[in-house]
């Protein structure tokens, strides 16, 4: 079902022809609802906080330079770019307000939630989110170039060869980054990860004793 | 020993070698702890950035509550900022032609400014605007305060005020005769209208019955032949 109506339903480059030509509104809507997860995946990824408000001014941009849209690459390619310029935009007026990633680290660069449940699901999903707050943490410590390349691939899933288009480089080049941040993040993740596992290990050891 | 790039490691790790070059390094895996732990970890942090991916909203959602608060007014005008994009898109697609409005603007315009200057024409000639002129008064006036100074020009006094009101009737017939050369116009021309909307409508009311009649000829003809 899900193929036969993607036969029937228009491309990106249609819709975004549509808007082009006749200002379709109803086509834009399309285009936002097929892309709204991703694009809003990304800017949280990289800004956290700011990640809802990016992805709604990536949408008011992409229809306001709707003109300047060009045949010759994918929409996707052209609303990434859109994006990710502007997660840049914002991540360069923190670097001037002096903030870090903003995440929740401590000391250990772990911050435990002091009221913490001795059940063991809810603190499961308390461990989930903390291992997601510190990935996105440690992503965000990798210089700029890097930490796209390899969001780019591993968290949006695309292939080098897109990136590479996205980002105007060569694939070799992208392929460069995407290695050379997996080795920069999985030093500084190493650690973290095996200080979380080891408080899993140890809450389930009490859950169960208790 | 000879330890393969880090690129290669990553085309491995994404399946993306050929089945020989596979072949060789997991052989290389097999024999080098340093490459087997870069590896390994390589895959746990591909795994966790992919968890990021997977994130459920909900959970994403927490540490963010005090943004959304933040950034509430700039939801609410980035949506009126849209609202605005588009009713200025309808408007501008909705405008009547610039021109032919113009045109009527100023048509209107000239009519009104032509209607205005008439009447006020008509008021300043009016018989009634000329005898209630002030100005033949303050002269009197004028005259008659100098003739107390003076001794002996009451004469004199009298020859200027008869000039002056023999001078102010000419004027005036001059603005009465102006005044009904003006009223004349302005029968005339409306006599010419009247008779060109006559014309007007006997040619349609003509017109109207001539076609009327060959109706009736096409409709007596159709049923004649049927």
């Amino acid at each position: 079902m899900g193929k036969l109506s993607d036969l029937f339903s228009i491309t990106d480059e249609q819709a975004m022809w549509r808007v082009q030509a006749q200002d379709d509104h109803a086509a834009f809507a399309r285009l936002v609802q097929r892309w709204e997860l991703p694009i809003l995946r990304l800017c949280e990824r990289m800004t956290g906080d700011q990640g809802e408000d990016l992805k709604q001014e990536t949408f008011a941009r992409a229809f306001l330079k709707r003109k300047e849209f060009r045949g010759g690459c994918k929409f996707s390619t052209w609303l990434w770019r859109i994006a990710l310029n502007l997660c840049y935009d914002e991540l360069r007026k923190r670097q001037r307000r002096g903030e870090n990633c903003g995440g929740p680290e401590s000391e250990d660069g772990i911050d435990l939630p002091e009221s913490a449940s001795p059940e063991l699901a809810p603190d499961l999903q308390v461990a989930a989110r903390e291992e997601c707050e510190v990935v996105r943490c440690a992503l965000l410590r990798l210089p700029l170039t890097l930490q796209t390349a390899l969001g780019l691939r591993y968290c949006e899933g695309l292939k080098v060869r897109e990136i590479a288009e996205i980002l105007e480089i060569p694939e070799t080049t992208a392929g460069s980054r995407i290695a050379a941040g997996l080795e920069q993040i999985s030093r500084i993740l190493g650690p973290q990860l095996d200080a979380i596992q080891e408080r899993k290990e140890h809450k389930i050891r009490t859950a169960n004793d208790v | 020993m000879n330890h393969p790039k880090n690129e290669e490691w990553l085309r491995y790790i994404d399946g993306e070698v050929p089945a020989e070059e596979r072949k060789q390094l997991f052989g290389h895996l097999q024999t080098c702890p340093d490459c087997a732990d870069r590896v390994d970890a390589w895959r746990r942090s591909i795994g966790k950035l992919q968890g990021l991916s997977v994130m459920k909203r909900k959970e994403a959602a927490a540490p963010r509550k005090r943004a959304f608060q933040f950034g509430a007014g700039l939801k609410w005008s980035l949506a009126a900022s849209i609202l605005i994009l588009i009713g200025f898109v309808v408007g501008r697609f909705s405008m009547p032609d610039e021109q032919a409005l113009e045109a009527k603007v100023a048509a209107r315009v000239r009519e009104d400014a032509r209607q205005q200057l008439r009447t006020d024409l008509m008021v300043a000639l009016s018989p009634e605007a000329i005898t209630q002129d002030s100005f033949q008064k303050q002269l009197r006036a004028d005259l008659e305060k100098t003739s107390l100074v003076t001794a002996g020009g009451a004469s004199w006094k009298q020859e200027v005020l008869d000039t002056v009101q023999t001078q102010r009737d000419q004027d005036r017939q001059q603005l009465l005769g102006l005044i009904n050369h003006l009223r004349d116009l302005q029968v005339a021309d409306s006599l010419a209208l009247r008779q060109d909307l006559e014309t007007a409508v006997l040619t349609a009311d003509r017109d109207l019955r001539q076609n009327s009649s060959r109706i009736n000829q096409l409709a007596s003809t159709i049923s004649a032949t049927r």
